[in-house]
């Protein structure tokens, strides 16, 4: 995984090197047949200099060839000598004198005129020649200048996305932070600031839009939940009376009883389930946004006394740490029901003669029950993910106390530690 | 005794006289509100059971108005929200309990006892059952003057059977009033056998005839 200003650098960098490189063979050529061209129409200018000297000088055949012993002499790159030849078309030519050969003692490249043209003074031979920079020079002076400009490019280029692209894209990452952010349990849309660049305008009203009907789908949801099971309260409340009159049938065949005391458990079990739907589904309510003071351990305390018929029943023993001052400030109602589900859960779940142990801290508190094997972490607060095959139990006392943990931003831990099932508290 | 049955749940309605003791308890009932303002202005009752969510609004505009008028009836609200907030709120409109929808015929019948219990005899904390005599207040029990050491369990439950008398019990039911709301949570109340057993047990040796009944099967019964 790279990053997106990364990646589109990594392009730029690559499409300027492969152009820089290919340039530096055309500028060779494109300059270098610049300096023959000069040279040979420079060369033709000499000709036609001399030329023009030569018809119109008055000079005897003797001065003359003192004068061309001279110029030749000086060897100034030019050669003129008288020729009994007839004028020929110019011709240019290209060779490297060695360094031996040199008169400056390095490799040369020479580029030169012959030609033999005729005058009123008699016919001449003139050979024109100028050294200039051999090829590989200009290759590689080429190459360097161009390196240089793709190293001073590059790192260019290099700061210019720092500066310029981070600026350009930082809308895109501030939206990237706030989407990761969203929590549909909160219940708040995202909200982002205008921008003026049309694409990021675009995203952020297409998220907050998106997040909307999130928010209002679960919504819906939770108040579908809510109205099925409160329509199925009166229903479950005429059953259970029925079977309480039932209950009553004087001298009841056996069979009564026997489908009496099969519906009953059933019975208590929707009943259960119906509760723990309707309140999951209002625990994020303005009904239960009410809160006070209230002290942990003397809630952990009262809900060991009520269930102590079954604690007693299974040979339990429970053993509680409280720290002092556990007090914490929430709505009675459902701490009363996290503490009822965790604690009802581990009676529930725990062998015969087992032990339950429960302790607070200054800003948490865990209850540990003995147990065989690790339960899926991350199935466990799943609704209806029942650990075992029981029958009993809504299957949803887990998630009730997960969403809320959620309300409060509680964070709930389970693990399995020395064969003991452990659920653990913490608030900050 | 006169009770009002205000619920538009006429089945429910229905259930509820036929649980309760007949030659103890008289019934009327009230579909909706408008009825329940009508019987209440013409007649008295010991106790009005009164649904919250009501056709024609809500029934806490009858509570408001018994409140209003200082009637003396007890007033139970038996209502499908369970929420603490509607309890408070019924409570200091001046109703006598609060009971939430689905719940055993025997609760009620428990309430409803106890209600009229501290209505009509307020100031007299003794309730007699033939030869037992209980002590409300100090919650405390004696079988023909002789006192017998019952524990908190055991006296909720013996006031629990004798309120439901004639009436069989379910282990749930007894279960669910021991423990409360929660007791539905799990599976196994065998608990409440060991209760009963105690009770008997201690009810025997002071020589107070069997009332305790053990239906088989189906539950526990106070025969009058």
């Amino acid at each position: 995984m790279i990053n997106l200003l990364h990646k589109s650098f990594k392009a730029f960098a690559i499409y300027a090197s492969i152009l820089l490189l290919a340039s530096i063979p055309i500028y060779f050529l494109v300059v270098d047949w610049i300096w023959v061209n000069e040279i040979d129409e420079h060369h033709l200018h000499v000709k036609e200099k001399i030329a023009l000297q030569l018809s119109q000088s008055k000079l005897d055949a003797a001065s003359l060839e003192e004068s061309l012993a001279f110029l030749n002499a000086l060897n100034t790159g030019i050669q003129l000598t008288p020729s009994a030849r007839n004028a020929v078309i110019d011709s240019n030519f290209e060779y490297y004198k060695t360094p031996q050969e040199s008169s400056i003692g390095e490799e040369e490249r020479i580029r030169g005129l012959k030609s033999t043209f005729a005058t009123p003074n008699g016919n001449f031979d003139l050979v024109v020649e100028t050294s200039f920079e051999e090829a590989n020079e200009t290759f590689l002076f080429i190459a360097m200048v161009t390196f240089f400009f793709l190293i001073v490019f590059v790192l260019g280029l290099l700061i210019l996305q720092n500066k310029l692209n981070k600026q350009l894209w930082q809308p895109f990452y501030d939206t990237l932070h706030k989407l990761k952010t969203f929590d549909l349990t909160q219940k708040k849309p995202l909200a982002f600031s205008p921008q003026n660049i049309i694409e990021f305008e675009d995203l952020n009203q297409s998220l907050q839009l998106l997040t909307q009907q999130n928010i209002s789908a679960f919504q819906q949801q939770k108040t579908f939940i809510e109205n099925a099971s409160h329509e199925l309260q009166t229903p479950i409340a005429l059953l259970r009376s029925k079977i309480d009159l039932l209950r009553q049938t004087e001298a009841p065949s056996s069979d009564l009883v026997d489908a009496i005391a099969k519906i009953e458990p059933l019975l208590s079990r929707v009943s259960r389930i119906n509760k723990n739907l309707l309140l999951l589904a209002k625990v994020d309510n303005e009904q239960f946004n009410s809160s006070e003071k209230l002290e942990l351990s003397a809630f952990i305390s009262h809900s060991l006394t009520l269930f102590e018929d079954y604690i007693e029943a299974k040979s339990i023993s429970v053993k509680t740490h409280f720290v002092e001052n556990t007090s914490l400030t929430t709505n009675e109602f459902l701490l009363e029901t996290l503490l009822h589900n965790l604690i009802s859960n581990a009676i529930k779940y725990s062998d015969p003669n087992s032990e339950i142990q429960l302790e607070t801290s200054s800003n948490g508190f865990s209850i540990k029950n003995e147990g065989h094997e690790p339960l899926s972490s991350e199935e466990i607060f799943l609704r209806f993910k029942r650990s075992t095959a029981a029958e009993t139990g809504s299957g949803l006392g887990l998630s009730i106390v997960q969403e809320i943990c959620n309300k409060y931003h509680w964070q709930i831990n389970y693990r399995f530690e020395n064969k003991q099932h452990i659920f653990a508290i913490n608030w900050t | 005794m006169k009770i009002l049955i205000i619920e538009d749940e006429t089945l429910l309605a229905t259930d509820i006289e036929a649980y309760l003791n007949q030659s103890e308890y008289k019934c009327e009932f009230a579909p909706n509100i408008s009825v329940a303002q009508d019987k209440l202005s013409n007649h008295e009752y010991d106790c009005v059971l009164l649904d919250l969510m009501l056709p024609d609004g809500s029934g806490l505009s009858v509570l408001e108005s018994l409140k209003a008028k200082t009637r003396n009836e007890g007033i139970i609200v038996i209502s499908a929200k369970n929420s603490i907030e509607d309890k408070v709120k019924c409570l200091e409109l001046g109703a006598d309990d609060y009971l939430a929808k689905p719940f055993h015929q025997a609760e009620l019948a428990a309430r409803i006892h106890s209600v009229i219990r501290r209505k009509k005899f307020s100031g007299n904390d003794l309730f007699r059952f033939n030869e037992i005599e209980i002590n409300l207040q100090s919650k405390s029990v004696s079988v023909a003057n002789s006192a017998i050491s019952l524990t908190r369990k055991e006296f909720e439950l013996l006031l629990f059977l004798i309120s439901n008398k004639g009436r069989v019990l379910s282990k749930n039911a007894l279960a669910e009033h021991l423990s409360g709301d929660f007791a539905d949570m799990f599976d196994n109340h065998d608990f409440v056998y060991a209760h009963v057993k105690n009770l008997k047990h201690k009810l025997r040796q002071h020589h107070c005839d069997q009332y305790l009944k053990t239906v088989y099967g189906v539950g526990y019964k106070w025969e009058a």
